[in-house]
């Protein structure tokens, strides 16, 4: 018998968002999201732990990619903003539960 | 003099940045100060503001926001001369079956204790209502 043992890396793309996530800056984020997506990049890390607000328009860029990334076997993970106030929007839409958040992108990685 | 309880604004997504400082004047001339409900209540009206820019599209161009504050109540009212607002075409979304857009009204539902609309002389008038946390 042989065993064969190996370790398969799984690409992952990180993207860091400061600021404000909400209506004038959610086209851009939704086209880098797309753009990455369309370039085979399915497991995708947005780090919005330096957001400090984050509206409807901008969770909806977020739930957009993480609806592509899982149509074609992916995801987008969350790590999660710093600020309470940003986080307030995810857990009053319980996007919370929906997305895979955590507070270092370590632990997202590492969980992949 | 400016009259620190009520705001005009330009119809758009830029434009919605104004209601943070505006807010926080409206609660330091209130007395109010700090407040760990003001980041939750600027989400609530920027929400209904951005709904007004996005689907009002208020021919003039302009948003007309005020404020009241009584005790911990407090009461803002946003106007526009943009498209009536249709209750019919209200979405609420499905909790189960996570969807990209029609969250800003439920957003606005549970931060404000009451939503209040009308249509009079070609204005929408929204009203939402909060209780103001003295944290």
């Amino acid at each position: 018998m042989d065993i064969v043992t190996g370790s398969l890396e799984i690409p992952v793309m990180t993207v860091v968002l400061r600021g404000r996530l909400d209506a004038l800056e959610a086209g851009s984020v939704r086209e880098v999201l797309d753009a990455a997506l369309a370039d085979g990049q399915s497991n995708l890390v947005v780090d919005l732990r330096d957001v400090g607000f984050v509206d409807s328009a901008g969770l909806a860029a977020l739930v957009k990619a993480m609806k592509d990334a899982r149509l074609v076997g992916g995801d987008v993970k969350l790590v999660a903003p710093r600020s309470e106030e940003a986080m307030r929007i995810f857990e009053l839409t319980r996007f919370d539960q929906v997305f895979t958040m955590a507070d270092e992108i370590e632990t997202i990685v590492e969980g992949w | 003099m400016t009259d620190p309880f009520s705001l005009e604004l330009e119809a758009s997504h830029l434009s919605l940045r104004d209601i943070g400082p505006w807010l926080a004047t409206v609660f330091d001339a209130s007395g109010i100060g700090e407040s760990s409900s003001r980041v939750s209540i600027e989400l609530a009206i920027h929400e209904l503001a951005a709904n007004s820019v996005d689907h009002a599209q208020p021919a003039d161009g302009r948003l007309r926001l005020c404020a009241a504050v009584t005790g911990d109540q407090l009461v803002v009212g946003l106007t526009d001369r943009g498209k009536p607002f249709d209750p019919e075409r209200k979405t609420t979304p499905d909790e189960n079956r996570p969807q990209v857009r029609g969250y800003g009204m439920m957003i606005i539902e549970q931060i404000a204790t009451s939503l209040d609309y009308s249509r009079l002389d070609e204005e929408n008038i929204w009203s939402a209502h909060f209780v103001v946390d003295s944290s």
